[in-house]
């Protein structure tokens, strides 16, 4: 077969040659299929529908080599997630460069919680995490397929039956490379069912150096199950993000998502969430805001396929300089899935002329008794709304910042714990006070 | 839930078999042989007597069709036709020129006679209320009859058949044909390009209103003759048109492709109103035997303050390939799309919009409705785009399904790409079925359950069928009566 292929996906398929983690029999028949598939599909392109507005092939000119762990200590952490995450009372991991760093993480002390990481996971061949890899569908997604190949590092976390973590879980990635490198993770969580967990996952860079960071985390959350989750990333101009958030939700589960994005180089934050027992709920939120040539394509997919399941969305995007966004909702409604009921928003405010925002919000509906709907705006700052401001003494730029974080805050009002919310409002307002 | 049940039982009911207007004519075609080649393109072009130039643009058009793969990011399933057994050429054979409609192949008459365009009652009613519609009446091919000319050539108005106006009016179809959409725009256009037929002709020229409204009735007939009509219509400045376009067609067993091309030219000022009923043989209750219709419709607003409106009515054909687009290139140009679509039994739809800002201060406004009942598929798929430049863009899009039983399936694909940030879009979709309570109060006073759907789907379609021209609001309303006819409870 003659593919001509790009220097990445050439060093990308030499990287994969020797996996960084090998295991048991099944880990190696997944990879090996992981193989086929990405020597198939090479880098997404915009041929590809579900890329067609972030072209990796040509946005990725080259693979960074694999990241070696390096040192970093408590306070170059705190330092790192501010006065309120660091104060924050939780249970922490922390990856250093994708390496769950026992020194760093402190999650001793709740009973139903199991924490280990990816690779003790897969050497010592644990019966419950042999689901790593099952929630997502294989064939059709080449950087879930290379993130099968690269991964180095992780965690495989399970909550045991009726487990109430007492207080939230922080996943704290920080990236300490001293030049560009690569980082693959991959997250797997079983949720017990009737199991209560609050997850504030944070992607940071210590040294200020371009990374491309692939990470999957995969939720089997079985029934009766209600998690939140946080996840934030700010990344380095010339960094590449790949995130894949992918559940798949048991009978009257509760699954909440809000993903903040500031900045960064090439952010794509991909969900992919399943409902396989009836009546369950998910809410996938989030906001992002764009400066500079930052790029993030935020998609989504909400597949029901059980009866009377529930799905909210609700995205904020603000994009100024040349910051582009991208914008893909997808809600199917398989045949059968009677009494679905599914609203997704997505707003955008330029402030730009250079900025970009595409949107591709749909619908795939093979049921009738539904309710689904969708709606998509973008805008700019009201006028009115702006002299409304003005007219009361408010100055120009103070009016702008207080209509942005009007925008954002209907979004951000949504994540329900208090420190983190006030945290990610905190951080919003710089973003629009720094210029 | 009995109202539900009733429903799905009456859905399960179709009986698109008993499709009205199905039936076919006999009259004795002179044919082109079967298949494509570049000897059929020359065929073609001379038994029209065509100019060198257009000969040339239509086997380039083949060359480069031959190179082009048929498009499969659509949201239907169909056995793809065979590009060689089908006929390319086919024309009745009492065209050499009828003077008056007596002349007229009386078999011809009696077709459209049971289509129910009663052309003779028409040019009467015309003569008597002052209200008057041409049609250039399209028998598979070839014009065969038009009338009015005369009246319009008063105005100035050119509209004729579009091999007529290569024979009259060379540089005005040598200056704007293909303007809007390429000869190798896309598979099915560049088949067009290279081997259409016939088609209609307008020429609207400065600051004339059209006297009358335009109608062409386009009609398959012949065995596996696929349809390949272009329409060239172009408002100079300050004009207006208003064009109809509905379309039967006979009960066939083999599918019947239809690949037109429609291109709108508005200049400075002027504004296009076209609409579409379209009523093709949808197939039988399997599928089977439907129409294909692969179109492609653009209109360029080309002159500032220019205005193109498309509204269309979609009950027929087994697969629509179908969006009408507007190119917003003269500042303050406006676009408007509006839509109906009905698909029952196995039909599939898959059309839309696209509304491509390019001016400044440019204003599109969407509305579509999709209707899907028995075991069809109807996706609405539609780009709004702003360029850079096209400060203070703005769009309004409104999409709305129904769905009629749990077999069938609606879906909403738009693309909403913002360059600028003046530009303001908003696009808003709903999914929903004819709800319990609506059926219970339409029943509780005194409707059946059939009128009672009726009721609600053309509340529901409501703001589209109020922008279609008077002719054609009583046939839409017929038109979605028969399309949910036995179908929906």
């Amino acid at each position: 077969m003659d593919v001509i292929r790009t220097e990445a996906e050439k060093s990308f398929l030499s990287q994969s040659e020797q996996p960084a983690l090998t295991g048991p029999s099944w880990l190696e028949d997944l990879q090996s299929t992981a193989r086929t598939e990405f020597e198939t599909l090479g880098l997404p392109n915009r041929r590809v529908e579900e890329w067609k507005y972030t072209d990796l092939r040509a946005l990725v000119k080259e693979a960074y080599q694999p990241a070696k762990s390096s040192d970093v200590s408590k306070a170059q952490v705190d330092e790192l997630l501010g006065a309120e995450l660091a104060g924050l009372d939780s249970y922490r991991l922390v990856f250093v460069d994708g390496q769950l760093s026992d020194a760093l993480s402190d999650f001793e002390g709740c009973s139903g919680l199991e924490v280990l990481s990816l690779k003790a996971a897969l050497e010592g061949d644990v019966s419950w995490v042999k689901e790593i890899g099952s929630v997502q569908q294989t064939g059709r997604d080449a950087v879930q397929a290379l993130n099968l190949l690269m991964m180095q590092g992780g965690a495989a976390i399970r909550l045991a039956e009726k487990t109430e973590v007492n207080k939230p879980l922080q996943l704290i990635f920080v990236s300490a490379v001293e030049g560009p490198s690569s980082v693959a993770s991959r997250l797997y969580f079983e949720i017990g069912a009737a199991a209560k967990v609050e997850i504030i996952e944070s992607h940071l860079s210590l040294n200020d150096q371009a990374t491309q960071t692939n990470v999957v985390a995969e939720l089997n959350v079985s029934d009766w199950a209600r998690v939140r989750h946080v996840k934030f990333t700010q990344d380095h101009a010339d960094s590449v993000h790949l995130s894949n958030v992918i559940g798949r939700l048991g009978k009257e589960t509760d699954y909440g998502l809000f993903q903040v994005t500031l900045d960064g180089g090439i952010t794509r934050n991909q969900v992919e969430i399943r409902y396989d027992g009836d009546d369950a709920k998910a809410d996938i939120s989030g906001a992002a805001l764009l400066n500079g040539k930052s790029h993030a394509d935020l998609t989504l997919v909400m597949d029901h396929a059980a009866l009377g399941c529930e799905s909210r969305e609700l995205f904020k995007t603000v994009l100024n300089g040349e910051g582009r966004a991208v914008f893909q909702g997808k809600v199917i409604v398989q045949p059968g899935a009677q009494k679905t009921d599914g609203s997704m928003m997505s707003k955008a405010l330029l402030l730009s002329d250079d900025a970009e925002f595409d949107s591709k919000p749909e619908l795939e509906i093979y049921a009738d008794d539904v309710l689904c709907g969708h709606g998509a705006t973008t805008g700019q700052i009201d006028d009115e709304l702006l002299f409304y401001l003005k007219a009361r003494g408010i100055s120009d730029k103070e009016a702008r910042a207080l209509l942005i974080q009007a925008f954002v805050g209907e979004a951000l009002e949504l994540i329900e714990n208090d420190v983190v919310r006030d945290f990610l409002i905190e951080r919003t307002v710089a973003w629009y006070e720094k210029d | 839930m009995a109202a539900v049940k009733e429903t799905i039982d009456h859905v399960k009911e179709i009986d698109v078999d008993k499709y009205k207007y199905g039936f076919s004519t006999d009259i004795e075609m002179v044919k082109a042989p079967k298949g494509l080649s570049e000897d059929i393109v020359k065929f073609i072009s001379a038994k029209k007597g065509e100019p060198e130039w257009m000969l040339e643009w239509r086997l380039d058009a083949y060359q480069r069709w031959l190179t082009m793969q048929e498009p499969e990011w659509a949201k239907v399933d169909y056995t793809k036709p065979d590009f060689q057994d089908l006929y390319y050429y086919a024309a009745p054979k009492s065209t050499e020129g009828p003077k008056s409609l007596d002349e007229v192949d009386p078999e011809l008459l009696a077709t459209y006679a049971k289509l129910g365009i009663p052309l003779k009652e028409q040019e009467v009613l015309a003569g008597v209320q002052g209200a008057k519609i041409a049609i250039d009446a399209v028998f598979d091919s070839v014009s065969v009859v038009t009338t009015f000319k005369d009246e319009l050539a008063k105005a100035g108005v050119i509209f004729c058949s579009i091999s007529e106006a290569l024979k009259e009016h060379p540089e005005l179809v040598k200056k704007y044909l293909g303007t809007v959409v390429p000869k190798s725009d896309n598979f099915y256009a560049t088949l067009n390009s290279a081997v259409f037929s016939d088609g209609s002709f307008v020429y609207i020229p400065p600051g004339v209103k059209c006297p009358m409204e335009l109608s062409t009735y386009f009609r398959i007939n012949e065995q596996n003759t696929g349809q390949f009509e272009r329409t060239l219509i172009i408002a100079d400045k300050g004009s207006y048109v208003s064009y109809l376009e509905g379309c039967t067609a006979p009960m066939r067993d083999e599918n019947q492709l239809h690949a037109a091309v429609v291109e709108l030219i508005a200049l400075e000022d002027a504004e296009i109103k076209y609409s579409t009923v379209q009523n093709w043989y949808p197939g039988d209750k399997d599928g089977k035997g439907g129409v294909y219709n692969f179109v492609t419709k653009r209109g360029d607003c080309r002159g500032n303050n220019s205005k193109i409106s498309w509204t269309q009515v979609e009950t027929g054909s087994a697969v629509t390939w179908k969006y009408p687009s507007c190119i917003l290139r003269g500042d303050n140009s406006q676009g408007e799309f509006y839509s109906i679509a009905i698909s029952n039994g196995k039909q599939q739809v898959d059309s839309g919009t696209k509304m491509i800002h390019l001016g400044k201060n440019t204003s599109s406004r969407i509305i579509s409705k999709g209707i899907s009942a028995g075991k069809s598929s109807n996706t609405y798929r539609g780009l709004v785009s702003a360029h850079k430049r096209a400060s203070n863009a703005r769009n309004f899009t409104q999409c709305d399904s129904l769905l009629i039983g749990d077999l069938c399936s609606a879906h909403t694909v738009p693309y909403i790409e913002a360059n600028n940030s003046s530009a303001t879009f908003e696009h808003e979709a709903t999914t929903s079925k004819i709800s319990d309570d609506q059926m219970f109060y339409a029943q509780a006073r005194g409707l059946n359950e059939e009128e009672a759907v009726a009721l609600i789907v053309n509340g529901f379609a409501r703001e589209v069928i109020q922008k279609l021209p008077m002719e054609f609001m009583a046939e839409t309303q017929r038109l979605i009566g028969i399309s949910l006819e036995g179908s929906v409870g």
